[in-house]
């Protein structure tokens, strides 16, 4: 077996590489579902994503790595708690999506005291609801399992978590609302131009603030004491150099090596699966399912699609459209940081330089599975990330980065524009 | 909107590029300015040193982007299509005119317009994929391109791509024996019969030759039966496909002209510049061209004008300008900010801002904005802006 | 016609004088070529501001916000602080009495950029117009080689490629490299690895891979000259993958290529990120010890290992300078006490502490020496013209031309260029190493040879093997 020689690579190469292929494949496969459920709800195609993934990634970075302060800890420890509260209720009931009915008695009349007294209504139709009431006590408790385990000393990965999705879904949702909302009804040119200005601003800002370096996440590290980093600063009278300490943790830690699965009877050499890309990998469908599962079997998932479906019968039926936008836009944000924080841990760190180009290769992954297909999202970005590999193997890596994937983006549009999984609706001229 | 009391009493005077005596001296007039401008400068061998030039550099790279903007305004705001590719196709038009020029010791003259036409039908290549459905389908052909036209000609490599096939004869041949060039490249200066343009006057005169022609040449195809049907798909292509119009054909048509320019104005920019880089040409120049149509005005004949010369003022002034601010003032009171980052950090920025709010406060761009300024001009005293 | 065939003679007798000597040594060796010997910097004979002029600019560009980054930010640290230096009493009052101001532009690593920048500093006239430019990339100096010949405008870079060095045509040109060419830093590496493969205590034979960045710089060190050179010292050659310096998430895969190719050399042109990337790879497939790695002088430096940490303990490469240990050089301390004065002690916390570390870098270090060297540059060229005015471009470049040697900073860098050198011809091999020291980890930059002459690795170069 192990001699086997495909147009000049061994049989072992191939599989080795397509292995590789499919694990960077999950995380295209995260990035493209991202751009599909806006493509879908907004009918926005989303240049930025790119830079979502690496803004919500240096929002988990700053917190795993500089550490939280008592207060950020404490905001973050809060905002969790909203969160889950949030999330669990709009699980179990309708009353985030559903409108409350308008009150008959405070119809008409203006000035605070009649908001005000239309604002305790509507909490109060929210509070006695029975089934909220239900879902408020497993919330809480998770809302306070959840902070608990935020301030613990070493939950560094948690908190830096934590830190990244509430950044994430902040950062979503200003974009919806200050540059996506206002351009409803548009035409589609400026919808897609305003995402590339999305992400020229988000280029510019992180820029500014965190400068250009790249920033690694080391997770897959070797655990060794910390040593004190010193430099000669000067020599004495007696001409010895004089030796200061910088810090400690100033250098990064050791790297550790990938995992081996042993493959040599069979052929010849034993698979490698890298730390970050296996992890990803698992971290990526995980997240892929969770958001799947989400919009398929919870009550906010069908709101989301609803709205994906036809924006004016969704709010002919009460449901709040453009708070269901917001929301679809800061749990994409969430996945989009995820993926960035999941290549972050690579060997390029958290790079401007590297995450936005590489979210520019998930188009064709997504025209591939088709712009509004889920599962097409999956299979797309494997796909991709199998061509991508191979390319790497049999021509070059410049040609994997700029040629393979965009080849299979014409070949697509030449003969199957709607994609493998996508619906056939589109209008021929 | 036209001032009252002048009306057009036949079809000529209603389609003439120049309509009124008005008009007549402004189109005079800014082409004086522009023919004597560079006489004015120490090149100009009047002995004054009046203008800058820095200046005249700076209308030169404004000159040729102007061109490829006015193809990008034919085909987004005449006939309402997106392209992300418009530099690539640059790249093309800058390779082939470079190429026959060095290696084929063409002239300038002949080697420009097989450029643009090599460009052109390159163009019709990866806008046949998309132009078939409708959407931003031929967005997404032209992002293909925009990134397999700069890795063929700076990163093939014959040797590496041909292995695969090797077992497959007439392929590996083919693909062994194709040649792009293979890296970014030094161009020789442009030359018409034996006459080089190697000075900044010379280049600015060439730039400016072509503005003018392209210009022209768009204003009349804008104004012909091909400029109405491309305007009428525009605004409804099921309506326009009941007039009669073969909307596939005239799309096409679109995209060729607009590679065209394309190419137009890179085989200049090949040769104003000296070289050709893939920097030059890459994803971000070809937002930046998108970027500076929108704000200057898509769909208008001023659009690319403003647009071009609002970045321009904005590269070469404005950043600096606000670098200033930045390094010595905001950074005192933003304390997180690293002033080393300023640099770096300002362009991008700046320009997402100022993209997102034109298209958000002013999506027609200051070519609208004008128009309704001089409308308001003439109405005074009863208007109301 | 007799006066007319005289002339003639003459001339043609002029001409071979001139023309042959470049023509048929392809590179003079010998050290008594310099004109002029002084080893401290050129006295002023005029003083600018009897001139009206005040301030003089040294023009630079390049990317400060790219992948250059971490190589790029610290020598605008350096040249800020150097400038400091060098402006104030100690340091010789600036430039004949004029205060020394800096004037640059971000590329951002925009290759178009830069062309555009050019096009602005060259445009600009009279006493802001600049007598020199110092540029950071190959690649820049590459695209504007030819335009730098045509406009009389010499280019300083940092490093150079053969190719921005010698051009396509052979003829040394307006650029010159602040450090050796990467062709030759090759050779050197090559000579290196040949001597002392078995003491390394590495097996087989010697046989490099490369892998680079996909620009002018990354392909710099892979040409058939290096190839020859180092095939005929015994050091086999295994193939070469080029990476983008943005948008390559990993590397294993290109690694793995090299090494079922034979390599157990890994040669890097890269900067920072491209180099702590590769050595990731290298951990990652766990062959740490059995592969060397190796690269230009970019490669010995602190932005390299304070990405790839401990992981770069060991990497060689080429060291044209001294580095930041040597205190006993009186030019390394003054360097060393601006860094400690300038950017240590005024960090308060362990993050400014650790930009402060990754500052002390070869970019800071060499900045004061590039400095040195363009005051020198200036003093003799506003010597030789009489008044600031009337130096050009073409002063400037007949100076370095003629044959000129600096020992910039008190013997830190020693430049030398004549009418046929482009770039320095020495260099030490060096390696990064750990050292642990009372408890305390102390990572340094070493030489592991003598200082030696470089092989001549240029397109028909003395030392390519027919």
């Amino acid at each position: 077996m192990s001699d086997v020689n495909i147009v000049g690579q061994s049989l072992f190469n191939i599989i080795q590489f397509t292995v590789w292929g499919i694990l960077s494949g999950g995380i295209y496969a995260l990035v493209a579902l991202g751009i599909v459920i806006i493509n879908k709800a907004s009918g926005v195609f989303n240049f930025a994503h790119g830079w979502l993934m690496f803004i919500g990634g240096l929002f988990f970075w700053q917190v795993f790595q500089n550490g939280a302060s008592d207060q950020v800890t404490a905001g973050l420890s809060l905002a969790t708690a909203f969160l889950v509260v949030g999330a669990v209720m709009s699980m179990g009931i309708g009353a985030v999506t559903v409108r409350p009915e308008t009150n008959t008695a405070t119809e008409g009349r203006s000035g605070w005291q009649a908001r005000l007294e239309k604002i305790g209504r509507k909490w109060l139709t929210i509070l006695t609801n029975r089934r909220f009431q239900i879902a408020l006590i497993p919330a809480l408790i998770a809302a306070v399992v959840m902070a608990f385990l935020l301030n613990q000393e070493d939950s560094k990965i948690l908190r830096g978590a934590m830190a990244g999705i509430v950044g994430s879904i902040l950062i979503g949702m200003f974009v919806e609302r200050f540059t996506i909302r206002p351009l409803l009804g548009q035409p589609l040119l400026t919808a897609i131009l305003m995402t590339l200005a999305i992400g020229f601003i988000i280029q510019g800002a992180t820029q500014l603030i965190w400068g250009a370096d790249e920033r690694p996440i080391p997770v897959f590290v070797e655990e060794s004491e910390s040593k004190p980093i010193s430099v000669p600063t000067g020599i004495d009278e007696n001409g010895n150099t004089i030796y200061t300490v910088i810090g400690y943790d100033i250098l990064p830690p050791r790297a550790l090596p990938d995992y081996k699965v042993n493959t040599e009877s069979a052929l010849g050499e034993s698979l490698r699966f890298p730390r970050n890309l296996t992890w990803g990998f698992a971290i990526a469908i995980a997240t892929f399912l969770a958001f799947v599962w989400l919009f398929q079997y919870t009550s906010i998932g069908l709101a989301m699609r609803a709205t994906a479906e036809n924006q004016v019968l969704a709010e002919s039926v009460g449901l709040r459209v453009r708070l269901i936008l917001a929301i679809v836009w800061g749990t994409v944000a969430v996945m989009a940081g995820i993926a960035g924080v999941i290549q972050g841990t690579g060997g390029s760190g958290l790079s401007a330089l590297v995450i936005p180009a590489l979210a520019l290769r998930v188009f064709p992954a997504v025209l591939l599975g088709g712009m509004d297909s889920v599962t097409g999202a999956l299979v797309g970005g494997v796909i991709i990330g199998i061509v991508e590999q191979l390319s790497i193997l049999f021509i070059s890596t410049t040609a994997a980065q700029e040629f393979a994937p965009f080849i299979v983006l014409i070949t697509v549009l030449y003969f199957k524009p709607t994609g493998l999984f996508g619906q056939k609706r589109i209008d021929r001229v | 909107m036209r001032p009252s009391g002048i009306y057009d009493v036949n079809y000529i005077q209603d389609q003439s590029l120049v309509r009124t005596r008005v008009d007549l001296f402004w189109v005079v007039f800014f082409l004086v300015l522009l023919i004597a401008i560079p006489l004015l400068s120490s090149q100009g061998g009047l002995g004054a040193s009046i203008v800058p030039l820095r200046l005249l550099s700076i209308l030169t790279t404004g000159g040729i982007y102007l061109i490829s903007v006015t193809g990008l305004n034919i085909l987004l705001g005449y006939n309402g299509q997106i392209s992300l590719g418009q530099a690539a196709f640059m790249m093309v038009g800058a390779y082939t005119s470079a190429l026959l020029v060095r290696d084929s010791g063409f002239s300038i003259v002949f080697a420009l317009p097989i450029a643009a036409i090599v460009s052109g039908v390159l163009g019709i290549l990866f806008g046949l994929s998309a132009l078939r459905v409708k959407g931003f389908y031929l967005a997404m052909a032209t992002l293909g391109a925009q990134f397999m036209i700069p890795w063929a000609f700076t990163s093939y490599d014959a040797e590496k791509i041909s292995r695969p096939f090797k077992s497959i004869g007439f392929l590996h041949d083919f693909f062994r024996n194709l040649d792009f060039g293979g890296s970014e490249m030094i161009v020789p200066n442009a030359s018409i019969l034996g006459e080089e343009f190697t000075t900044t006057l010379d280049k600015y005169y060439i730039v400016l030759f072509f503005v003018i022609f392209t210009w022209i040449a768009a204003r009349n195809l804008l104004r012909s039966r091909v400029g109405r049907a491309w305007i009428s798909i525009r605004d409804n292509d099921l309506a326009a496909e009941q007039l009669g119009i073969n909307v596939f054909r005239y799309k096409m048509m679109a995209f060729f002209v607009c590679a065209v320019y394309a190419g137009v104005a890179g085989s200049l920019k090949a040769h104003i510049d000296g070289n050709i880089t893939k920097d030059a040409y890459n994803i971000e120049v070809s937002i930046r061209l998108l970027a500076m149509l929108v704000i200057g005005g898509a769909g208008f004949a001023l659009g690319p004008t403003f647009g071009v010369g609002f970045f321009l003022f904005m590269d070469r002034y404005i950043v600096h300008w606000l670098r200033d601010l930045f390094e010595k003032r905001i950074v005192e009171v933003l304390a997180f900010i690293n002033p080393a980052n300023v640099p770096g950090a300002l362009p991008p920025l700046l320009l997402g801002m100022l993209l997102a709010l034109f298209l958000i406060y002013q999506p027609r761009g200051i070519a609208y904005r004008w128009a309704i300024l001089q409308a308001a001009w003439r109405l005074r005293p009863f208007t109301k802006v | 016609m007799k006066k007319h065939f005289v002339i003639l003679l003459v001339l043609i007798a002029v001409l071979a004088t001139v023309a042959l000597p470049s023509a048929l040594a392809s590179r003079s060796t010998n050290p008594d070529r310099m004109v002029n010997q002084q080893s401290g910097r050129a006295e002023c004979a005029v003083n600018l501001a009897d001139e009206g002029v005040s301030e003089v600019s040294f023009f630079h560009f390049g990317d400060l916000s790219g992948p250059y980054r971490p190589i790029s930010q610290p020598l605008v640290a350096g040249l800020t602080d150097a400038m400091a230096y060098f402006n104030s009493e100690e340091g010789g009052g600036g430039l004949c009495g004029a205060q020394i101001t800096m004037i640059y532009e971000d590329t951002g690593g925009d290759a178009a950029k830069a062309t555009e920048y050019w096009a602005d500093f060259t445009s600009r006239e009279g006493n802001e117009k600049p007598r020199i430019i110092f540029l950071y990339s190959s690649t820049d100096a590459e695209n504007l080689r030819e335009q730098a010949a045509e406009l009389k405008m010499p280019i300083l870079l940092a490093a150079g490629s053969e190719k921005s060095l010698y051009g396509e045509d052979q003829t040394p040109g307006w650029v010159f490299a602040a450090i050796p060419s990467y062709a030759d830093q090759m050779g050197l590496f090559c000579e290196y690895v040949a001597e002392n493969w078995a003491a390394m205590g590495m097996e087989g034979t010697p046989t490099i891979g490369h892998l680079s960045w996909n620009i002018a710089f990354g392909q710099s060190s892979d040409t058939a000259e290096t190839r020859a050179y180092c095939e005929s010292l015994g050091v086999g050659y295994a193939g070469a993958e080029y990476f983008l310096p943005i948008g390559t998430p990993d590397l294993s895969g290109q690694l793995k290529i090299l090494t079922d190719a034979g390599a157990n050399i890994i040669y890097t042109t890269t900067l920072a990120t491209g180099s702590s990337q590769v050595i990731r790879a290298i951990v990652g497939a766990d062959l740490q010890g059995q592969i060397l790695v190796g690269g230009p002088n970019w490669i010995l430096d602190t932005s390299v290992y304070g990405l790839a940490g401990a992981d770069s303990d060991g990497v060689v490469g080429t060291l044209p300078y001294l580095w930041w240990d040597q205190l006993d050089n009186p030019g390394v301390q003054i360097v060393n006490n601006a860094w400690v004065t300038n950017r240590l002690s005024v960090a308060t916390n362990d993050e400014e502490r650790t930009a402060a570390f990754l500052t002390r870098n070869i970019a800071y270090l060499t900045s004061w020496a590039l400095l040195d060297l363009w005051i020198d540059v200036m003093t003799r060229a506003i010597n030789e013209a009489g008044s600031f005015e009337a130096v050009t471009g073409e002063t400037l470049y007949n100076l370095l031309n003629a044959g000129y040697q600096y020992s910039a900073m008190q013997g830190m860098v020693e430049y030398a260029f004549d009418a046929n050198t482009r770039s320095q011809t020495h260099a030490y091999v060096g390696a990064i190493d750990f050292v642990e020291r009372d408890g305390q980890v102390q990572p340094t930059i070493g030489p592991l040879t003598e200082l030696r002459e470089l092989p001549d690795l240029r397109v028909g170069g003395a030392d390519v093997p027919q």
